[in-house]
């Protein structure tokens, strides 16, 4: 997901200086390439699958892709790059003692991995725990030849997909036991697997208290570490903060964490622990797993809310992008938000920048906070936090199936998806359909068999788009059947409700309550357009025939400008036009029921999600031009947003057109908007439209906004970097004027970013 | 037949047509004509057509459509049209492929109007928005706007009144009850200059302020009033001119203006002057550098004594000085 930060944040809270020494080095590491993260190629990012690694991109190690092939997609990791690889890759357990697919062979990787991890202490830090390597530098992670085959196979129909760690887990449960009681719960659980003689559970066991003791011993070593450091210390600032982090480790060697320090720092290593195989999770909804700890501190006189708020900033600042969430409604449906969801969103008011928070509204939430996260957003102008409706995330978990129980807990994971926290292995937002190719092959169809009819031809799109949809059934059914032994997700097991009691992990079948397999659909607005134009020129008018329209897109429209534009001037989604927005609501039915009526392995249905997070950048030249009067060159539309451009009438028509779909049959789809600042009235502060903006918008039935501010240097670069799609859809607005900005006039252009009235706001 | 309106654009989310954010609709037709218009497409009140050159594909199908033969190119490729024999029918917008011709001035019914500006509600009430009436001079289609103002007011929009003052009196009167906010552009103190700048003297414009405040005073309206002044390089951003109308408001009406706005000059409509085929003599007018704009401001607060708040507005040149704040 792209955001743009500004760079001159302005923020009423102050930092203290030891939070500010911390923020400067993660603004350190994330400005110099330490916290980069990549992927093998732009296959991966349209297809969700590289064809190379089974990941993202190892960023070291033999399955890591050359330098000069891999792509950067932006400082967004935990894993802190020293430079070096994982020293001790010849000595894993695996290499010497032979590697096998299964999670004991993968348990033992993991607790060597995690013994050689470093401890790394900082000075000023009261919050620890950082890792430079990945296990996926370390050990083999390759699923077997037949299943990389069924992948090519589903990338040439137009669809891919990776299964790896986009769930939530239940911090709860880990924060409660601590790690003394998970090993204590796998080990009852192993004897009751034991008795009855379930062989598999125990084994898997095993793998579960191999992963947990090595988890312990991490801690125990930072705790002896701080305890040297503070023997030794003569500063006395630096002696207090290690005696601090001593202590704090200390007591949650094994026990479970009893203060609110301790709970952060808890939440600290179950991060290190957990992402130290690979990226991402979202982790669940702090405002309600602090508020216990918080209370009871502050009732202590050990805790105010300034210092909450400074050990959440530094909780932030561990981690490149945080995937927590506030607000929303509790188990009766009233509203969550309590005081540590504005600790929460105040401490990234004081840091800023990249983020990954996120804001659940509802129309009963605390009408402060929820103005004040508004605020936030409209004056740091990064897109954080994300603000997203809680009513249709839990209305499209309950349409798919959760039970009550499960729906309500329900949190904003990361880019577009949502879990619920801890009882679901959704297996999200890395799957791909590229609704393009079934298109693109049915019109070849309708050529060669001469279709000329409207209907019949939606049936050939119906049957190819049903292919594509079964390629890519099989090949993910064939990665969950290979998961749980190549790749097992041991530690977010420790912390889900069924893994440990079941003896089986997480991705293996029956672990936990909810298992729907969700689909990024790309390039929706474009066949939205496509089909349309189609169906108007080719099927209604006749004025073109399919075989002449194919001749001229295999050409890339050379030739046929006139043509071009007569399918460029058909109407097109995002203009609130019903004629257009209902073939929207066609295609994206078509493709929901579709998906819904293949199910998984697991017994769970497909689902599809109408956002992809940079695909559409890449896909334009995989799949050529398009009948929206696309050329090859040109990005696809944005998720479910309109075709860059093309929504000529305004935001509110667009966001008319956008909420027409129903948002609770999908698994996300979030609505981009980037503003300049001239946006916003000089006598009105930003946080009040945004505010109305993003309530209009989810009363409207919107389930996620992503609403970014621009700043004049952003608007330099775009016109450096005019094609660059990053800043296509950038909306200027001068009196009586709006457009996008690197479609203006050079000279207004110029004019613009000399203006200086609007840079007082 | 019902009344019907021409309008050019409706704007959405408009941030400086009155307090709040906007639905501003704008008229087409204009009683003044002012050398630096913004809105060329609303001046004239019939439907024209418009060419835009970077689209055209040179494909002549508008040529070969045209009823009566008013579309004609040059040898540069230049689309010509003879505006007087267009009767306006739009068979060549509809036949260019690339939407390189389109209509400025589309007929909406109050009705139509009303549903359209009700879409927007909740974005812009929500932001203690509501409508902008402009243009053009909207009140030249008074009867249709009255019209259409009283639906809105049923449904309490806050209504602005973006006027030139060039109209007749009675038509202002008429809708004052109706208006919450009037925007009264009063652009040259001097008449003979408003005159070369604008095509007509100012007189009637002042009396029509008098008539206006005399209105609002005996029938004891809310209405509120802002003068909006733009500054026109070598027009009207002189010393005297701002010190004369900053004088005069003072002197007469400094209980009734809430504010007076002096718009920055800037060329970002030259593209629509192109796009009618008008040679603008502006089009390559700079902005106005912003010690110059700050110090008329400081005259203008001068002579406005009295006045509750002077601000100014739009964009302006940089200089090595770091300007101060401008905005009120
Ligand atoms: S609107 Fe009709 S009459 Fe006017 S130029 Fe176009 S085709 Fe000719
Ligand atoms: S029809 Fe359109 S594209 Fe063709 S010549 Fe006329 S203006 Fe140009």
């Amino acid at each position: 997901m792209e955001t743009i930060v500004l760079p001159d944040k302005k923020s009423s809270i102050r930092k203290s200086a030891r939070l500010q020494k911390l923020h400067e080095r993660n603004l350190y590491l994330a400005q110099n390439h330490k916290r980069d993260l990549f992927v093998d190629n732009a296959e991966f990012l349209v297809y969700h699958w590289s064809g190379q690694a089974a990941t993202f991109s190892p960023a070291t190690g033999e399955l890591a892709a050359a330098e000069d092939q891999r792509i950067n997609i932006g400082d967004h990791n935990c894993r802190v790059d020293n430079g070096e690889p994982f020293p001790y890759v010849e000595e894993m357990p695996s290499k010497v003692k032979g590697f096998s697919y299964d999670a004991n062979n993968f348990a033992e990787d993991y607790a060597f991995f995690l013994d050689k991890s470093p401890v790394v202490i900082h000075p000023y830090e009261r919050i620890v725990g950082e890792f430079h390597w990945q296990l996926d530098e370390a050990r083999f992670f390759q699923y077997p030849e037949e299943n990389r085959k069924l992948g090519f196979e589903a990338r040439k129909l137009g669809a891919g997909g990776i299964s790896f760690t986009h769930t939530t887990p239940d911090l709860g449960i880990g924060l409660k036991l601590g790690w003394g009681g998970i090993l204590e719960k796998i080990r009852k659980s192993r004897a009751k697997h034991e008795k009855n003689g379930y062989r598999q559970g125990v084994e898997y066991l095993n793998a579960a208290e191999t992963v947990t003791l090595s988890i312990i011993r991490y801690v125990k070593r930072y705790a002896e570490e701080a305890e040297r450091r503070a023997r030794s210390e003569k500063d006395p600032e630096l002696k207090e903060n290690y005696e601090i982090v001593a202590r704090t480790c200390r007591n949650i060697v094994t026990d479970a964490p009893s203060t609110f320090i301790e709970a952060i720092q808890w939440i600290n290593f179950f991060q290190v622990a957990e992402r130290i195989i690979g990226h991402g999770n979202g982790y669940g909804r702090l405002d309600q797993l602090l508020i216990d700890f918080y209370r009871r501190d502050v009732e202590k006189g050990i805790l105010d809310h300034e210092y909450a708020r400074e050990l959440v900033a530094e909780l932030y600042l561990k981690y490149g992008g945080n995937y927590f969430s506030f607000g929303g409604r509790d188990r009766d449906q009233k509203d969550a938000t309590n005081e540590m969801s504005w600790i929460g969103i105040e401490a990234y008011d004081m840091l800023g920048g990249y983020n990954q928070l996120g804001v659940m509204w509802h129309p009963d939430i605390d009408k402060d906070f929820w103005h004040y996260a508004c605020d936030v957003v409209g004056r740091h102008g990064a897109g954080a936090p994300t603000l997203v409706n809680y009513d249709v995330m839990r209305a499209s978990e309950l349409r798919s199936g959760y039970s009550e129980e499960d729906a309500w807990d329900i949190a904003y994971s990361g880019c577009q998806w949502y879990c619920s926290v801890g009882k679901e292995y959704s297996d999200q937002d890395l799957n791909s359909l590229v609704l393009v190719q079934p298109m693109q092959r049915a019109m070849k169809i309708a050529a060669e068999e001469n279709i000329t009819d409207w209907e019949k031809f939606w049936e050939v799109y119906d049957r190819e788009v049903n292919r594509t949809v079964d390629v890519l059934v099989e090949f993910k059914n064939n990665t969950y059947k290979w998961q749980p032994k190549v790749w097992p997700e041991i530690v977010t097991s420790l912390c889900m409700h069924g893994p440990i009691e079941n003896g089986r992990d997480v991705t293996d079948v029956r672990a936990v309550n909810n298992n729907f397999t969700s689909v990024n659909v790309l390039g929706v607005p474009n066949v939205v357009d496509s089909m349309y134009a189609m169906k108007e020129l080719i099927f209604t008018q006749k004025k073109y025939t399919m075989k002449r329209l194919l001749e001229a897109l295999e050409r890339n429209w050379e030739g046929d400008e006139v043509m071009r534009h007569e399918f460029l001037k058909q109407p097109k989604f995002g203009n609130d036009i019903d004629s257009v927005d209902d073939m929207a609501l066609q295609v994206t039915d078509h493709v929901r029921e579709l998906l819904e009526s293949k199910y998984n392995i697991k017994g769970f249905h497909f689902r599809p999600s109408l956002f992809q997070f940079m695909g559409h950048t890449y896909a334009g030249p995989m799949v050529g031009a398009t009948p929206d009067g696309r050329r090859a060159e040109e990005p696809l539309a944005h998720g479910m947003n309109p075709m860059h451009g093309r929504n000529t009438q305004g935001i509110l028509p667009t966001i008319r057109s956008f909420t027409k779909i129903d948002y609770s049959g999908f698994q996300g789809g979030s609505f981009q908007i980037e503003l300049h600042p001239s946006f916003f009235p000089d006598d009105q502060d930003r946080g009040t439209l945004v505010e109305l903006f993003a309530t209009n918008f989810f009363e409207m039935g919107g389930v996620q906004i992503n609403l970014n501010v621009l700043d004049i240097d952003t608007l330099k670069q775009a016109m450096k970097d005019p094609e660059n799609p990053k800043y296509r859809n950038i909306v200027v607005k001068v009196t009586g004027y709006s457009a996008h900005f690197v479609v203006m006039d050079r000279k207004f252009q110029e004019e613009f970013v000399q203006r200086v009235n609007y840079q007082s706001l | 037949m019902a009344l019907q309106a021409l309008v050019t654009d409706i704007h959405s989310l408009s941030a400086h047509d009155g307090p709040g954010m906007r639905t501003t609709v704008f008229f087409k037709g204009c009683s003044l004509r002012c050398a630096w218009c913004h809105n060329p497409e609303t001046i004239r009140k019939e439907q024209e057509i418009t060419w835009e050159a970077e689209k055209c594909l040179g494909c002549h199908a508008c040529e070969m459509v045209c009823p009566v033969k008013a579309i004609s190119f040059n040898r540069e490729s230049n689309y010509i049209i003879d505006r007087e024999s267009c009767i306006a029918c739009e068979l060549c917008v509809e036949v260019c492929p690339a939407e390189a011709l389109k209509t400025a001035g589309e007929k909406y019914s109050v009705e139509e109007l009303y549903e359209r500006i009700v879409k927007d509600e909740p974005f812009i009430k929500g932001a203690g928005g509501g409508v902008t009436f402009s243009g053009g001079e909207p009140l030249l289609q008074v009867d249709f706007l009255k019209e259409l103002a009283k639906k809105l007011k049923e449904r309490s929009f806050h209504l602005a009144l973006d006027t030139c003052g060039m109209v007749p009196p009675e038509h202002l009167q008429g809708m004052l009850p109706l208006t919450d906010l009037v925007l009264f552009d009063l652009k040259e103190m001097d008449s003979r200059k408003h005159k070369v700048f604008t095509g007509a003297g100012n007189e009637r414009i002042l009396r029509n302020l008098f008539v206006m405040r005399d209105y609002i005073r005996e029938r004891n309206l809310k209405t509120e009033v802002w003068i909006r002044t733009p500054l026109i390089p070598g027009m009207t951003d002189t010393e005297e001119n701002i010190y004369a109308i900053g004088d005069f408001l003072a002197q007469e009406f400094s209980g009734m203006i809430s504010r007076w706005e002096l718009l920055g000059f800037n060329n970002m409509c030259t593209t629509k002057y192109r796009k009618l085929g008008i040679s603008w003599p502006l089009a390559e007018e700079e902005l106005l550098p912003a010690g110059q704009t700050r110090y008329l401001l400081e005259v203008a607060r001068k002579a406005g004594k009295g006045l509750k708040e002077i601000s100014f507005s739009g964009l302006t040149r940089r200089e090595k000085v770091v300007p101060p704040r401008m905005n009120g």
